[in-house]
């Protein structure tokens, strides 16, 4: 079970490429600029992960931060760091995009 | 014994990732089971006939021949970034075992610690 | 759980350091602990004593060493990146007769047989970068 942390934006093609590596049983974090994946105009691959029924969250500093707090998509679950931390011990390994 | 799997995702001289990615595989060599997956732009690090004189850069890329004498033989890449490059494994210095999607997914779920550069 | 954590981007320039040193911080206020925080590449620079950000601004360099020193951590930095990029301890600083150093405890400069162990022993290794 894997953890995919993601802090590039959707300009970069990271989404894309980390989209392709995700199987059931993982999770993407988006954190720093990874969290404008998380906005509700967000593109075909993260529309085809919340399809796929895989979690997704956004650092909830980071999101604050942009600003962006009113602008996610209803799938993005926002999480503190002790979260994140959480969500580390639950997946087994984790593997950083961007 | 952990397996440690290192992926190389960047090109080589623009950024120094290459160069500490391949000083961390080397290092790594010495105390466990390693592989080495060139992703994306990373599979530019082994290409033949890097020529660094006229940049005042390092070729550290003849360093990878040595991978195999470090015990690292689990070297991968992703057949399709080859593709989309327009290189064949003639081109480059260690020739890696190409993947396709679900391999390259595999790989990177098997090995129990990913260190990422 | 036993937590290795790995900075690969430097301080401000990105926001690989900080955010590994929330997290950081988060593992240990979950009660887990951290075995190696291990700086490579341009992550070295957080090393810096010489870092000085204006005073309305977050001291990067400062909250890693309270960190470290309210828990008992050494910071790892390796050896040949931090070299390479002009972070020198006194030792170092001595051996490349160089006028000053600008690394110093907790920060610790160390080869990257460290990364590697951190990798082995830890329950989870994380990885922030640029």
């Amino acid at each position: 079970m894997l953890l995919h942390l993601l802090n590039k934006s959707p300009e970069h093609a990271a989404l894309q490429r980390c989209a392709g590596f995700i199987r059931h049983g993982d999770c993407l974090v988006l954190l720093e600029d990874g969290v404008y994946c998380a906005t509700s105009n967000a593109g075909a691959a993260l529309r085809e992960l919340i399809k796929r029924g895989i979690p997704l969250y956004a650092v909830s500093a980071d999101v604050e931060a942009r600003g962006l707090s009113a602008r996610l998509g209803p799938d993005i679950k926002l999480i503190n760091y002790e979260e994140l931390v959480a969500l580390s011990i639950q997946y087994t390994k984790s593997k950083r995009w961007g | 014994m952990r397996k440690l799997l290192f992926i190389q995702s960047h090109a080589p001289h623009g950024t120094l990732f290459g160069q500490e990615g391949l000083d961390a595989i080397l290092a790594g060599s010495a105390f466990a089971d390693c592989a080495v997956l060139f992703l994306g732009d990373g599979v530019y690090q082994l290409l033949k006939g890097q020529a660094t004189q006229s940049l005042a850069s390092r070729n550290y890329s003849v360093s990878y021949q040595a991978l195999f004498d470090y015990g690292v033989d689990a070297i991968f890449c992703s057949a399709a970034d080859l593709l989309t490059r327009g290189l064949t494994l003639e081109d480059l210095i260690v020739a890696p075992t190409p993947l396709n999607p679900k391999e390259l997914e595999a790989i990177l779920h098997d090995y129990d610690v990913i260190l990422d550069f | 759980m036993k937590f290795t954590i790995v900075i690969q981007g430097g301080p401000y320039t990105t926001q690989a350091s900080l955010s590994a040193w929330h997290f950081a911080r988060a593992v240990l206020s979950s009660g887990h602990e951290i075995y190696r925080i291990f700086f490579y590449h341009d992550g070295v620079y957080n090393a810096n004593t010489l870092l000085s950000p204006p005073q309305d601004e977050f001291d990067l360099h400062h909250a890693w060493r309270s960190l470290a020193t309210e828990h008992g951590l050494e910071l790892i930095i390796c050896v040949a990146s931090a070299l390479r990029r002009g972070l020198l301890d006194p030792t170092e600083a001595d051996r490349y007769e160089k006028s000053q150093s600008n690394v110093e405890a907790p920060f610790v400069i160390s080869g990257l047989g460290q990364l590697i162990d951190g990798a082995l022993t830890a329950d989870r290794t994380l990885t922030f970068g640029p």
